[in-house]
């Protein structure tokens, strides 16, 4: 008995411990990082989160699922080691078998009551939002976009962006909620010079949408197409409101919501040459029509595409507009 | 009792038992493909990938197997075996491209370019092409040559000047930087009812150049200044402010307003015919303006009998130009009559430095100088006289500083500084003493 005491039972308890190491403590409890211009080498501490490394390596929460990409984990676990590019691996979503393109959904009316031609219902929209979140995709800022654009961001493989170009009242009443239900955000394209009218959103409405995450950007003061006076009015007298559309609207945004405004969406989507070039000079890093198509990095910047959906799209119409990666041989 | 196989059985229990709970919790645990942070594996990543021809990939993988062992000395070379090898792959599908390109093969030149990305992210030529010259293939396009100009392409292009900030804009270039010679610009689809040149440009234009035939420069000025508020200005609009600023500054010249004239040579535009003559012409005037301002104000100031001012005055005139004459004389006559003034005062020391600037043959410079130097003497042979008293009162430190005085005035006196020294080593002496009188006392 006496040789059970003194030998077996220490065995045991080392066994024991040995056993349970994995239990009770940490493989790592002290803080490492390695790191140089291109990655960081993280030993990942209890109160890390992958959004917390991503704040503190690359800058922005909205880049954690680079880290779990990467590193093909889904979460945070204290004491493991992850590797952490500094820098998109994958610009521009090349890849050996094709290019990432980006789905920019436009919707110009969603309603409460029945859907028609354009509009479609807000039944349908939860709906549309329900799928895109059950099929994993994301939406991203459009500075994120932007940086994708100039092969300075990876996106998620399924990324996409919402739009809605509305200055009216269902988009703070009706979208808003829905979107924010299904965890996404969007770009509100407004005409400032609707703001604040009878059955518009007020400034006070959309700086509300702007802290919660949703984009504003500018589609002009009036709604009115900026090809539409071409060749109705004098043509001093278009140029000068011309400017006047894509200028002032940028001002009174940012004036407003004293956020930077850097998006345009052509009213009614209709754009040229020198609209094109006018938008640039007043400032603006990206321009939206309503042409259709998904945007591969290399679209330009101000003619990006976007898909309107209306109330003809159906199931498969939808899959195909949310296609994210051109299949091309690039070996 | 035999333990043994009891043993062995709960020793494997709790053996699988604590590897069950190890691996259950070990970190890393992921999906099937996770790597784990070694650099043996990370190192097997990295071939993987070469062979699987996703080289950017297989460096960042070599990049974490150089941060895992830094003393590995072999990794950095393959490293840049790697980078040069994928910039040598990632030029020869931009050439490809480039090729196709020419061919008017759109599509083809399309992919070797996204290769090229792929291989090569940070290939600016190949964006130029995807993002520019693809996406616009029958765009019109204009090749800079010397003297081109935003406003001069957009007059001969449009026949409209007031374009030229949006052929700037449409080619993401900076209307107010000169084009470059050789540079390729796209030339943006303008419809007939855009082009209509800006009737303001053209009509203020040439009311400018009317102002400007009726000498009428600052209205040329004000004209020019609002064409150029609305974008960049054209050679028309500059050449006419340049010849208005510098109107205006020979006009500022001949009144002896040298400071404004200055102000428009300087807004002329450099290589401007003049211009940098007429600028200097203006410095000079200015310089010379400021010269005489102080040299009338260092006369009041000697008339005054300030003289110290008229010293300081004078002096900063001769600094800037030696060969001043008025500024010589009167910073001459300042010197001698503020050294008489202070030899008056009795202030010989003062009086000597003061007359020393003058040379000795001015007026009676010299006979002042001896007079200021015997008074001087004099004086520091009485303080040399007190300090003997003092010392033979044996009281040695008046006697030193009495003598020190001696030295101030006359620092060749031929006795005080062998006397000072003696008193202080007597000095010296009696105060050892009394300190060991002192202790002897405790």
């Amino acid at each position: 008995m006496n040789r059970l005491f003194f030998f077996i039972l220490p065995l045991i308890c080392i066994v024991l411990m040995a056993g349970c190491t994995g239990h009770l403590l940490p493989v790592s409890n002290t803080a490492q990082c390695t790191r140089n211009d291109y990655l960081a080498i993280v030993t990942i501490q209890p109160q890390d989160t992958l959004e917390s490394l991503a704040r503190t390596y690359l800058g922005s929460e909205e880049k954690a699922w680079w880290i779990a990409d990467y590193n093909h984990i889904q979460k945070a676990e204290a004491g493991q080691k992850v590797v952490i590019p500094l820098k998109p691996l994958k610009a521009g979503g090349l890849q050996l078998d094709g290019y990432q393109t980006l789905p920019v959904l436009l919707f110009s009316k969603i309603t409460t009551g029945a859907a028609g031609a354009q509009a479609i219902s807000a039944n349908q929209f939860e709906g549309q939002m329900q799928f895109l979140r059950d099929n994993g995709y994301r939406t991203v800022s459009l500075n994120m976009f932007y940086g994708f654009l100039n092969l300075e961001e990876q996106l998620p493989q399924k990324t996409v962006i919402i739009t809605l170009d509305s200055t009216q009242r269902w988009v703070y009443e009706t979208a808003y909620p829905i979107l924010k239900r299904q965890g996404f955000t969007a770009a509100v394209f407004v005409s400032t010079g609707r703001v604040g009218k009878p059955g518009a959103m007020t400034w006070q409405e959309l700086s509300t949408l702007s802290t919660d995450g949703f984009e504003i950007g500018a589609a002009g003061v009036s709604a009115q197409k900026l090809t539409l006076n071409a060749s109705n009015s004098d043509p001093a007298e278009y140029l000068q409101n011309l400017e006047n559309e894509i200028s002032s609207s940028r001002a009174t945004i940012e004036d407003h919501l004293k956020t930077q405004c850097f998006y345009f969406a052509y009213p009614g989507g209709e754009m040229n040459d020198l609209i094109t070039a006018m938008v640039k000079q007043s400032g603006y890093k990206a321009a939206f029509t309503r042409q259709g198509g998904s945007n591969p990095f290399f679209v330009n910047n101000y003619k990006v595409h976007r898909i309107v959906i209306t109330n003809s799209n159906d199931a498969a119409q939808m899959r195909q507009n949310l296609i994210t990666q051109v299949p091309a041989e690039l070996r | 009792m035999n333990w043994r196989p009891l043993l062995l059985l709960l020793f494997c229990g709790l053996w699988l038992q604590g590897c069950a709970g190890a691996f259950q919790n070990s970190p890393g645990k992921g999906t099937e493909s996770e790597t784990p942070v070694t650099a043996q594996s990370y190192r097997q990543k990295a071939l993987d990938l070469e062979r699987q021809g996703e080289l950017q990939q297989a460096l960042f993988a070599w990049r974490v197997v150089a941060a895992l062992t830094p003393d590995d000395s072999a990794v950095p070379d393959i490293i840049k075996t790697l980078e040069r090898g994928i910039a040598n792959a990632g030029d020869i599908h931009y050439k490809k491209g480039v090729t196709f390109y020419q061919q008017g093969n759109f599509s083809e030149a399309r992919r070797e370019f996204l290769i090229a990305l792929r291989l090569d992210p940070e290939d600016k030529r190949a964006v130029t092409f995807l993002k520019t010259w693809l996406q616009y293939p029958n765009q019109k396009i204009f090749k800079v040559q010397r003297g081109d100009s935003y406003f001069k392409i957009a007059t001969e292009e449009y026949n409209d000047p007031s374009k030229a900030n949006i052929i700037a804009a449409f080619n993401d270039l900076d209307p107010q930087k000169p084009l470059s010679v050789d540079a390729v610009l796209l030339l943006p689809n303008l419809s007939p009812d855009q082009l209509v040149p800006r009737k303001e440009t053209i009509s203020l234009l040439q009311k400018a150049q009317k102002a400007m035939d009726n000498r009428r420069y600052q209205e040329v000025l004000a004209i020019t200044a609002k064409i150029k508020s609305g974008g960049p200005e054209g050679a028309d609009c500059q050449a006419l402010s340049d010849s208005a600023h510098f109107a205006l500054g020979n006009a500022m010249m001949e009144k002896k307003n040298y400071s404004s004239a200055l102000e428009y040579f300087t807004k002329v535009s450099p290589g401007f015919k003049g211009r940098e003559m007429a600028i200097a012409k203006a410095e000079f005037n200015i310089q010379q303006q400021s010269t005489e301002e102080k040299l009338r104000t260092a006369q009041e100031s000697f008339n005054q009998k300030e003289f110290f001012a008229a010293i300081q005055l004078t002096g900063e005139i001769l600094a800037q130009d030696a060969s001043n004459h008025k500024a010589k004389e009167l910073s001459d006559a300042a010197h001698y009559a503020l050294g008489k003034q202070l030899l008056d005062q009795g202030q010989e020391a003062k009086a000597i430095e003061v007359l020393s600037v003058l040379a000795h043959d001015y007026k009676d410079t010299a006979q002042l100088l001896n007079q200021a130097h015997a008074r001087r003497n004099a004086l520091a042979e009485e303080y040399y006289r007190k300090g003997v008293k003092y010392f033979l009162n044996e009281e040695l430190e008046q006697a030193i500083a009495s003598w020190e005085q001696t030295l101030i005035l006359n620092p060749n006196h031929p006795k005080a500084r062998q006397d000072i020294d003696n008193a202080s080593r007597l000095l010296e002496k009696w105060r050892g003493m009394e300190q060991t009188d002192k202790k002897g006392n405790d």
